[in-house]
This record gives structure tokens, C-alpha cells and sequence, in this order.
């Protein structure tokens, strides 16, 4: 159980991390419209297409993003199992955290 | 993350004890594994404006929110950063007489709905915006 726990807030931390940043928000963004090659993803934005691969990578580590060789390039899609992390990270926070609120609510204590 | 959070569980206890542990008492139920630090005490301090704040044994200080919202026994809000690079979230918490003893629903949601800096608030709308691209792309996916 505390493993899990554990676990599933690293996979939340890479999540967030992941998409605390705008540029790696904004190719999330795109890759919504559908699978898309760097450049294509790179001709939408603001920055040049080695940072793009960058900020892919780290979209692909957080498993929000994958990637398949298509001839000479790679086409990244979205991921969303990768999405959904974050959200049994706090899942998992409530039960355990209003487990031990009605415990201590409903003890003698106090 | 978009669709609200929502909890509702039924405590054997008055309506005013639910309040005050939740609030007072809210470092004693908080888990350990959405801390910041190892040993650290948590306070939401009682009135609107107060801090929601996380201290470590040796004195660091650690500001996770604030509160909106407080009409004691009754009801709650406060802001919660979960994480360093998470944007602001919301929590509300309400509680009310009933049968068994107090009736408390918790409702964690995205943003804020009140007033907040601006920067702050372009940047939840940028992350709404994305989650629910997603959202609506899951829902096609499947």
C-alpha cells in the first residue's frame, strides 16, 4: 500500500513537472488536434525544433506522449493513461485523508 | 483533473467538532505522503485571509494556500498548491446537521473561483484549457 502510494506520486511529480512548463503545455495542446512529426510541432511554436525534441522527451519520460518511427521521422501522439496519474495521485489523498479525519472526529480525543 | 474532486462522508459527531477537527486538527489527519518535509506541522490559520502553511522541525516554512472562506461551523475555503509546479487549486468544505451526526462534502476543484492575481489566473486558464482539450480527446479516443 505505501508503495503504491509512493508510486503513484512519482508518476504525479512527472506529470506536474511535465506540465508545469507553457511550451510543453502548448505541445500537449497540439498533439490533441492529433499525431504529429517535430517539425510539424516545431512550426507552431515560438522555439526551435532541437528544443522541441527536448521538451518531448520529457513529455515522453512522464508517459503523456509517445512516439513511432514513421520512415526518417518520429510522430508523437498523446498518451493518456499518463494523464491520469495526477488525478489518482489526489484520489488516493482523500480517502486516506478523510479516513483519518472521521477517526479522529469520531474518537474520544478533544 | 478538470471535473471537480467530490467526497461526501457522514461523521458521528456534532456539526462543530467536524469543523474544528478538520480545521484545528488538520495536521493530525493530513497524510504523510503529500508532505513537504519529513516532520512538519500544518495550520490553516482561522480567518479569511489566513495562511495555509507547512513549518519543518527546523523552522522552514513551506506556504501551500490560503483561506477564502470561513463561516465556522459551516463551512470552509481555501486555496492548496499540491505541488511545486501544480497551479492553484481549490478546496471547499461544508458541513451540516444530519441524522447519523454531521454530513461533510469535500469539493476539490481546478482554479479559483474568486479573485486571484493575474498571472496566477492566466496560468490556470492555460492548464484548464489543456486538461480539457484532453478531456474531450479521451472521450474521442475511446
Amino acid at each position: 500500500m505505501t508503495r503504491r502510494t509512493s508510486r503513484a506520486a512519482r508518476d504525479a511529480d512527472a506529470v506536474f513537472d511535465a506540465l508545469g512548463d507553457p511550451t510543453r503545455r502548448a505541445i500537449v495542446k497540439i498533439l490533441a488536434g492529433g499525431p504529429r512529426p517535430v517539425g510539424v510541432i516545431a512550426d507552431a511554436l515560438p522555439v526551435t525544433r532541437p528544443a522541441v525534441s527536448k521538451h518531448l522527451a520529457i513529455l515522453r519520460r512522464a508517459e503523456l506522449v509517445t512516439a513511432r518511427r514513421d520512415g526518417t521521422q518520429h510522430i508523437f501522439r498523446l498518451h493518456p493513461p499518463g494523464f491520469a496519474a495526477a488525478r489518482r495521485w489526489l484520489d488516493g489523498f482523500w480517502d486516506e485523508a478523510l479516513a483519518r479525519f472521521a477517526e479522529l472526529a469520531e474518537g474520544d480525543g478533544g | 483533473m478538470s471535473e471537480p474532486l467530490r467526497r461526501r462522508l457522514v461523521v458521528r459527531c456534532d456539526v462543530e467538532r467536524a469543523f474544528s477537527v478538520f480545521t484545528a486538527q488538520l495536521d493530525a489527519w493530513w497524510p504523510a505522503s503529500h508532505r513537504r518535509f519529513r516532520e512538519s506541522v500544518l495550520t490553516l490559520e482561522p480567518r479569511v485571509g489566513g495562511r495555509f502553511v507547512e513549518r519543518s522541525a527546523a523552522g522552514e516554512e513551506w506556504e501551500l494556500g490560503e483561506v477564502r472562506a470561513w463561516d465556522p461551523p459551516r463551512r470552509v475555503l481555501y486555496t492548496w498548491v499540491p505541488g511545486s509546479r501544480v497551479g492553484t487549486t481549490e478546496v471547499e468544505v461544508s458541513f451540516r446537521e444530519d441524522a447519523e451526526g454531521t454530513l461533510v462534502e469535500v469539493t476539490h476543484r481546478e482554479g479559483t473561483s474568486e479573485s486571484w492575481d493575474e498571472s496566477r489566473g492566466r496560468f490556470e486558464r492555460s492548464w484548464d484549457a489543456v486538461l480539457a482539450t484532453f478531456r474531450d480527446f479521451t472521450r474521442e479516443a475511446r
